[in-house]
């Protein structure tokens, strides 16, 4: 475990980088810095092998301070990945991975033996052992760098926005590789991005650092999303954090319906949506009503047990007529479509079911945020009642809730059946559960609370 | 012995043969062979930089071009073709040799301008001559001023080869004082070329310096464009 | 332009010394400048900004005439003799110095920030990260100062022949006193062939022992 007490740095030209950060990595967990430029995630993340020292407060690991331990000692136990990789261009990859293992004085054959490994693990091939950094692409250099960072299996590691130069789809697979390397051994992380996505997707915790140095927030990152502390919290994670939320929620929650399935586009009647399938059950597209024996593109699909109501919702929306198609995840076999309407009213239901979860993590927070809100409302330092809390974010899902969801289009076709031909076991609009507080009410609290906080 | 004997006689400051004559020589000589190279390596080098063809002709040239030895080209062509009138051979052998520095530099400053300004350029319909009289060529100043002053370095001290050659400038003090065996004579030539080096560099490095902030100013009062680290 | 061959046949043997000595009145201040120029450089680089003046220093150092350090050094050095080949070993390896610091602490400075941070990071001391990354790093632009100055010192030791010992510099004076041109031709032949056969040793060595920067430019 990892602490900060009250960690500050004023650089010599008086910058103040980061300004009494007090934080808890807890051991074998994922923490992410999160924060705009400037808001001194790099700092702080130095500051735990010692890059940089501290100039008021300390770090302690598992209970001692960092000053205790030689510094190289110290780095030789803590993986770092530094922003652009920094690979020693004048050493293989090989030799890359394996600078603290030989460091550690391991002999040849195991340092080599265990860097091959490490290139299996983040997805490279073993040819590129013996290549040069410049030789590999970006993408690649950045899982060199990850591999290296492992090598000597630390139990810590420090990551300097270690993704950031891949597209969004390498990224993507970069996530990917990362979190299955901490499923299979947990190590105590600290991650430094400017990317919110990012910090949600990989962080058992996000800290939220302001550009002024000061931490602004911690939680995880459901929490972060559904109650940000301030409006600049809520600001930097982003308006779409309604929609990110969604990402946490199941989407086995969701009661599937279904639609006739044909192998044949032409062989299907036209007068409702028709799914056409291949021979292993895996949807192909829709029955074009208007050529016989076209298809319509299917939009995207969700995976029904392993799938979040984000896909879930994104699958309506790309569908022609409005309906998810799920599929399973073995095989990617149709196994049912939901509506736009039904998923949202999943979402509700899983709100009403969702209580924060207790977050040891959070240190002394309330005074510290208080703090640096600057006298702030009653209402942000205190945690809300649960109906309030669903009362603000029902106010932003009555936004959505006047345009029509999905392809008006599509709606207007399913209207024209009037629910006898589609055999939808789904809510409709105007089904939807009440809130427990009248619209007047929340506009009444989003005003005093954009008040108090004045940011 | 007293090595400053030389400079510090009044008599040796005024008159024909002497100080300030030789240094007037020298200076002579530098600035005519750095322009004639000059006058060569810079519409050439620009042609090079722009278009991109010929490079190889420069690297190469650049290349051989360290490799000869100055005095040797020096008297080879004053044994060819004499000093010529108002030491032009010297000058031109100068010239010569003060080519290369120049046009690498010229090349390697237009070549090397920033891309994207000049990409921008193109693109807002500039023809060639635009692109290269209002943006290669500023952006390229700061190269070329460190290639002139290179040259003019290199041609200062070939220079004082041409007193051994039948020429003037600061090596006729060598060329007396060892004659004479006179080492203080020789000191001062030694003293007056070192100095004369050292004022001319100076001076092209402040120029220099002005160059680069004309190609790229940075005002005091707006903040830097450089991100700051988290 | 007629050349006596016959000359060239009497004189093999003393052209031959004459190379011999001018490689190494050009290659060994070479070395010791090296050998001087990596801690200073390094000394250098590590005080930062402080080092400023004492770069400029050096620069202006550079700037100096060679011929005029030839005369001058005999002053400082004893024999007091300025035909002594000491004087411009001495005077060419300071000439030298001053120009691998440059090159020393551009290459260290060239060093990204990332790559340093890694290496202490790893764990390594500041002398294993100097040896092991940094002066590795820097190599590049050692060696483009390194074909400089060689290249320098050769056409710079022929100068030297007209205040003194000179090598194959001895050949041009013969020749303009004389006014032969043999020996003037002969002296530009060997003098070429030796700078380029010296650059083409730097060159391979280089390629041999930074396999990782073949890509990049000398």
């Amino acid at each position: 475990m990892i602490e900060f007490e009250s960690v500050g740095k004023t650089f010599r030209d008086g910058t103040a980088a980061v300004v009494d950060l007090s934080l808890v990595v807890p051991t074998g967990t994922v923490t992410v810095l999160v924060g705009p430029a400037g808001c001194g995630g790099t700092t702080a993340l130095q500051m735990v092998n010692r890059l940089v020292e501290p100039t008021s407060g300390r770090i302690l690991w598992d209970g001692s301070p960092l000053r205790s331990r030689r510094r190289t000692a110290l780095r030789r136990q803590i993986g770092y990945v530094a922003q652009g990789g920094g690979l020693f261009p004048h050493r293989t990859v090989v030799d890359n991975i394996g600078t603290v293992p030989s460091l550690l004085g391991w002999t040849r054959s195991k340092t080599r033996r265990r860097a091959l490994e490490l290139l299996d693990s983040v997805g490279l091939e073993r040819g590129l052992a013996d290549r040069y950094p410049a030789q590999l692409g970006e993408g690649q250099q950045q899982r060199v760098a990850l591999a290296r960072a492992l090598a000597a299996d630390p139990p810590v590691v420090l990551m300097d926005e270690p993704f950031a130069a891949a597209d969004p789809a390498v990224r993507r697979e970069l996530h990917t590789s990362f979190l299955d390397l901490q499923r299979s051994t947990a190590r105590t992380v600290l991650l430094v991005t400017h990317d919110v996505d990012e910090a949600v997707a990989l962080g058992d915790q996000v800290a939220v650092l302001q550009a002024d140095g000061h931490l602004a927030q911690v939680g995880s990152p459901q929490e972060l999303l559904e109650h940000p502390a301030d409006s600049f919290v809520a600001g930097f994670v982003g308006r779409d954090r309604g929609y990110r939320a969604l990402s946490f929620a199941p989407a086995s929650a969701l009661d599937l319906g279904s639609v006739p399935v044909v192998r044949d586009a032409g062989s299907a009647a036209a007068d409702r949506p028709t799914l056409v399938v291949d021979a292993d059950a895996r949807p192909v597209g829709w029955v074009d009503p208007a050529g016989p024996g076209e298809v319509r593109p299917l939009g995207a699909t969700f995976e029904v047990e392993s799938g979040t109501l984000r896909s879930a919702l994104d699958a309506a929306l790309t569908s022609p007529y409005g309906l998810a198609v799920g599929v399973s995840a073995a095989g990617g076999r149709y196994a049912g479509v939901a509506t736009a309407d039904a998923i949202l009213a999943a979402v509700a239901q899983a709100r009403r079911e969702h209580r924060p979860e207790p977050v040891p993590v959070r240190e002394p927070a309330e005074p510290q945020e208080q703090q640096a809100a600057g006298g702030a409302h009653p209402l942000t330092a205190v945690p809300l009642p649960d109906a309030l809390d669903d009362a603000e974010d029902d106010a932003e899902d009555d936004g959505h809730r006047a345009d029509p969801p999905g392809d008006g289009h599509a709606y207007a076709e399913l209207g024209d059946e009037s629910g006898q031909d589609v055999d939808l076991d789904v809510l409709r609009p105007g089904d939807e559960t009440p809130d427990p507080l009248g619209a007047d009410d929340e506009t009444a609290i989003r005003e005093t609370e954009r008040a108090g906080v004045g940011r | 012995m007293n090595v400053f004997a030389y400079l510090q006689d009044p008599a040796h400051w005024s008159g024909p043969g002497l100080i300030p004559e030789l240094l007037l020589q020298h200076l002579a000589y530098t600035a005519a062979a750095v322009l004639v190279a000059a006058a060569v390596a810079v519409p050439l080098g620009i042609a090079i930089g722009h278009t991109g063809r010929g490079s190889a002709l420069v690297t190469g040239l650049s290349a051989g071009a360290r490799a000869l030895p100055s005095l040797g080209l020096v008297f080879l062509a004053v044994m060819l073709l004499g000093t010529g009138p108002g030491d032009v051979v010297l000058v031109l052998v100068l010239a010569v040799l003060a080519l290369p520095p120049v046009l690498t530099a010229v090349v390697t400053g237009v070549a090397g301008a920033d891309r994207a300004a000049v990409h921008a350029a193109r693109a807002m319909g500039m023809t060639g001559g635009q692109v290269v009289s209002r943006v290669e060529w500023p952006l390229a100043l700061p190269r070329v001023v460190t290639g002139l002053r290179s040259a003019t370095l290199q041609v200062v001290a070939t220079a004082t080869l041409a007193a051994f050659a039948s020429g003037g400038g600061l090596g006729q003090l060598l060329v007396r004082g060892q004659a004479q065996r006179d080492y203080p004579q020789m000191f001062a030539g030694a003293l007056l070329l070192a100095a004369l080096a050292v004022a001319l560099d100076l001076l092209l490095s402040g120029l220099g310096r002005l160059a680069a902030r004309r190609a790229r100013p940075r005002s005091r009062t707006s903040p830097a464009l450089v991100a700051t680290p988290a | 332009m007629n050349l006596d061959w016959r000359w060239l046949d009497r004189n093999t043997g003393h052209l031959a010394t004459l190379v011999g000595q001018h490689a190494l009145l050009a290659v060994v201040p070479v070395l010791v400048a090296l050998v001087v120029a990596l801690p200073l450089g390094h000394l250098l680089f590590r005080t930062g900004r402080a080092a400023g003046p004492l770069l400029a220093v050096l620069r202006v150092v550079s700037s100096i005439p060679a011929l005029a350090l030839f005369v001058t050094v005999p002053l400082v050095l004893p024999p007091h003799q300025i035909l002594d080949p000491l004087n411009v070993a001495v005077a060419l390896t300071v000439h030298g110095v001053a120009l691998l610091v440059r090159s020393v602490v551009d290459g260290l400075r060239s060093v990204p920030d990332p790559v340093r941070q890694s290496a202490s990071a790893a764990g390594f001391g500041w002398f294993g990260r100097l040896v092991r990354v940094e002066l590795p790093l820097a190599m590049p632009a050692v060696f483009a100062g390194l074909r400089v100055v060689t290249m320098s010192n050769i056409a710079l030791v022929s100068v030297a022949a007209l205040v003194g010992s000179g090598a194959l510099g001895q050949l041009f004076q013969q020749a303009y006193t004389t006014r032969a041109f043999t020996p003037l031709v002969a002296g530009l032949v060997l003098s070429v062939a030796l700078a380029l056969l010296a650059d083409a040793v730097i060159l391979l060595v280089r390629r041999g022992t930074l396999p990782w920067a073949r890509g990049q430019r000398a």
